[in-house]
């Protein structure tokens, strides 16, 4: 939609979307579909030919469509495909996440220093501290927040959002090139953040806050690992 | 991996019942040649710039990032936790090219990308947006853009 509103300023526009279905009913003026996975829209990290190969078709549909246009990538991701060459993070085991997530912290520094950045950051609190927030409203069911300027609820989401983030960055380290469905299956099916999060996610669903239903219901576990 | 049919029924079924509006008097502008275009990107994944504010659930701005802003500095503040982030902890790129439109432009197979791109939150409902799309829309021409790759997640 946002394609149509700034088309209308004499803007040419080109969407690269994910969503066949979607691109075909809103019908932007220009459109590349992509077979990637959604979150992924210039397909594999760390592949900058191919990524150019899809930014450069989307812009080249600026140059020769003359009516609008739903063209495809026809490249896969190779991305898309389990590393073979990958192995998880070796943890001992651990009865927190403040001990697994202090487990990880190597891996997890491995890779902000080969990468040069990281992705965590959105509760601007240190993972330690989120750590043991969410080791206390998985064992008191606490609720509190450590920024005074924002919810109990929306402090777990943003903990949630960076403690995933960390171990997604953990799993990364090495450069074994792992598909996204390694480390999420590692993620959510062998560590203790985990399993833990997907309990949490029924025991808010069956709270009488309705928000806590609502946190529990949208924005703990992704679709594919719910259980 | 976003074909429907790759998807798990409860995600299937969500995104298949998702609104989208159509826009019967589109406008469709002239063609122009790749090599006069000069090219911004417009972002949905909810991007924020690590020492800002958060960006809210349902915001209908849009946040920049200007040539100032390296790729460390640019953090995935989506409300909706159903999409891949790997790829954007491993590579910015994935989701925002910045770096890869500036090639372009170094090796002149565009005429020039935008000092500053663009994100919004993609969780807000769409006819939210309008306002500061074509807000964005008015601020793309005063910069002289005058092509804009847009990029949901």
């Amino acid at each position: 939609m946002i394609a149509h509103w700034i088309e209308q300023a004499g803007i040419n526009t080109v969407v690269i979307g994910l969503i066949k279905p979607h691109l075909e009913q809103i019908q932007p003026p220009r459109a590349l579909w992509v077979p990637f996975e959604l979150g992924r829209p210039l397909g594999p990290p760390g592949n900058p030919k191919l990524q150019r190969e899809v930014l450069q078709q989307a812009l080249s549909l600026v140059e020769t469509a003359e009516q609008p246009i739903l063209e495809e990538f026809k490249t896969e991701d190779p991305r898309a495909t389990a590393s073979s060459k990958w192995v998880a993070p070796s943890i001992e085991t651990v009865t927190t996440v403040a001990e697994e997530s202090a487990a990880l912290k190597s891996y997890y520094q491995q890779q902000c220093v080969s990468q040069s950045r990281t992705s965590v950051g959105v509760a601007k609190t240190p993972i330690k501290e989120l750590a043991d927030l969410f080791d206390r409203v998985f064992q008191e069911n606490e609720l509190t927040t450590l920024r005074e300027e924002i919810s109990p609820r929306l402090m777990l989401r943003l903990a949630f959002d960076d403690l995933k983030s960390y171990y997604v960055e953990a799993a990364l380290a090495n450069n074994k090139q792992p598909s996204s469905m390694q480390i999420y299956d590692w993620m959510w099916h062998d560590t203790l953040l985990g399993k833990q999060m997907r309990e949490l996610r029924h025991r808010f669903m069956a709270s009488d806050d309705e928000k806590l239903v609502d946190l529990g219901t949208k924005f703990i576990v992704p679709h594919r690992w719910r259980d | 991996m976003a074909r429907l049919n790759d998807m798990v029924e409860s995600q299937r079924s969500h995104i298949e019942s998702l609104s989208c509006p159509t826009f019967p008097q589109a406008v469709f502008s002239a063609p122009r040649p790749l090599s006069k275009c000069r090219v911004a990107l417009i972002s949905s994944a909810g991007l924020m710039r690590r020492n800002d504010e958060n960006v809210s659930g349902n915001s209908d701005d849009y946040r920049r990032f200007d040539k100032t802003c390296q790729n460390r500095d640019i953090l995935i503040n989506h409300l909706s936790i159903n999409f891949d982030r790997t790829a954007f902890a491993e590579d910015a790129n994935s989701v925002l090219p910045k770096d890869i439109l500036k090639s372009m432009a170094e090796d002149d197979t565009i005429e020039r990308a935008s000092d500053t791109h663009y994100s919004f939150m993609g969780a807000t409902a769409p006819e939210l947006l309008q306002k500061n799309a074509e807000r964005l829309a008015q601020e793309l021409t005063d910069l002289n853009i005058n092509t804009v790759c847009l990029l949901p997640v």
